[in-house]
C-alpha cells in the first residue's frame, strides 16, 4: 500500500517536472489610491503620491500550457516622525494567484490574474524616554542623562481578493516587461487591530476597493 | 627508458585529446541542437546550467549570433503556437478576471 502511495507521489512530481519546467519571477512597482481618512490627517504624516506607491514581487510556476500559479506580494511603506518620534506604517498585500494567458501575437502575451489575498498591516512607534529604575541604576555607575529607547507596534490581518488584466512583451525569451490594470477588494475593519495581544481600534482607512496599476520586469524560464 | 616512453605516450594522448576538443564545434552540443529544433522551453531546469555553459562556449564560434537569433525566434514561435488560445479551465479563469475588472471600473466610473 505504502509502495503505491510512493509511486503515485513520484508520478505526480515527475510529471510536473518533466511537463512544464517554466518558472518566472517578477519585480515591479504599483500605484494604488487608498483613502486614509483621519489616518492621513495631521498629526499623522502624509507623503503625497509616494504614499500610494507599492513595491511588488512575484514568483510563478507554469502548470499548464496557458496557466501559471504563484505567490505575489505588494508592499506599501511610510516612515516619518510623529510628535518627534520615529513612526512607521506598512501594509503587505499577499496573494496566491492563478494567472491564465494567451499570445495574440508573437512575443506579446495577454494575461488574466485572479486570487485570494491575505493582508497584514502594522503601525510602529519608537519612543525615547527616561525610566526611573534604569535611571537610578545608571546613576549607581555614575552615568546620567541616558534615554531608553522603546519600540512597539499595532498590527492587523485582513482578507481580500485581487484581479487584474495585463500585457507582457518579451524582449528576450527569458526577459519581458509587463503592465497590469486591476483591483484589490479588501475586507478591512478598523476594529480588528491588536496591540500587545489586546484588541484595539485602528485607523479608519478606505482600502475596501482599490484600483491597481502595476509595471514590472519579468525574468523567467 | 620504459618510464620515458610511458610519459611521452601519456603526453601525446593528452595533446591529441585537446586537439580533438578544439576542432569540435561547441555549437553542436545536444542541448543547443534540441533548443534550435524545439525552442528554449524544451530545455529542462535541471539541464539549464549545462545549456548556459554550452551557449557560453558557443558564443565565439562562427555564425553563433545567427544561431542564437534562430533559437530565440524558434522559442517565440513555439510559445505562440502552444499558447495561442485559451484552453479548458483557463478560459473560465480569464473571463472571471476580465469581467470582474470591467465591472469594478464601470462601478467606479459611474460613482458607485
Amino acid at each position: 500500500m505504502r509502495c503505491r502511495y510512493h509511486l503515485l507521489a513520484y508520478l505526480i512530481l515527475t510529471s510536473f517536472i518533466i511537463a512544464q519546467p517554466k518558472i518566472s519571477g517578477r519585480l515591479g512597482i504599483g500605484y494604488t489610491s487608498p483613502d486614509y481618512k483621519n489616518f492621513a490627517e495631521s498629526p499623522f504624516p502624509k507623503k503625497g503620491a509616494f504614499e500610494n506607491m507599492m513595491l511588488n514581487f512575484s514568483f510563478t510556476y507554469q502548470v499548464y500550457s496557458n496557466a501559471r500559479i504563484g505567490y505575489s506580494q505588494w508592499y506599501s511603506f511610510t516612515s516619518d516622525k510623529y510628535e518627534g518620534e520615529d513612526f512607521k506604517r506598512s501594509f503587505n498585500y499577499r496573494a496566491i494567484v492563478v494567472e491564465t494567458y494567451f499570445f495574440p501575437k508573437k512575443k506579446l502575451e495577454v494575461n488574466f490574474t485572479i486570487g485570494p489575498l491575505i493582508n497584514s498591516g502594522s503601525i510602529s512607534l519608537t519612543t525615547k524616554q527616561t525610566i526611573e529604575a534604569w535611571d537610578n541604576l545608571m546613576e549607581e555607575f555614575n552615568n546620567s542623562g541616558i534615554d531608553i529607547s522603546t519600540s512597539d507596534e499595532m498590527t492587523t490581518t485582513f482578507l481580500g481578493i485581487i484581479s487584474s488584466v495585463g500585457a507582457r512583451y518579451y524582449i528576450k525569451p527569458y526577459l519581458a516587461i509587463e503592465t497590469q490594470i486591476g483591483f484589490m477588494e479588501n475586507f478591512y475593519s478598523k476594529d480588528n487591530w491588536k496591540f500587545q495581544d489586546k484588541d484595539i481600534k485602528g485607523p479608519g482607512i478606505d482600502i475596501e476597493d482599490l484600483p491597481l496599476f502595476t509595471f514590472g520586469l519579468v525574468y523567467g524560464w | 627508458m620504459v618510464k620515458f616512453i610511458l610519459i611521452v605516450f601519456i603526453c601525446f594522448s593528452v595533446l591529441l585529446g585537446q586537439e580533438l576538443q578544439q576542432t569540435e564545434d561547441a555549437c553542436q552540443s545536444p542541448l543547443i541542437i534540441k533548443a534550435n529544433k524545439e525552442g528554449m522551453r524544451s530545455i529542462k531546469v535541471t539541464e539549464l546550467p549545462q545549456f548556459v555553459i554550452d551557449l557560453w562556449k558557443c558564443r565565439k564560434e562562427k555564425n553563433s549570433k545567427k544561431l542564437f537569433k534562430r533559437i530565440n525566434e524558434k522559442t517565440y514561435i513555439e510559445d505562440y503556437k502552444t499558447s495561442q488560445q485559451l484552453v479548458g479551465f483557463t478560459a473560465t479563469c480569464a473571463y472571471c478576471s476580465a469581467a470582474s475588472v470591467l465591472i469594478f471600473y464601470l462601478v467606479k466610473l459611474s460613482g458607485n
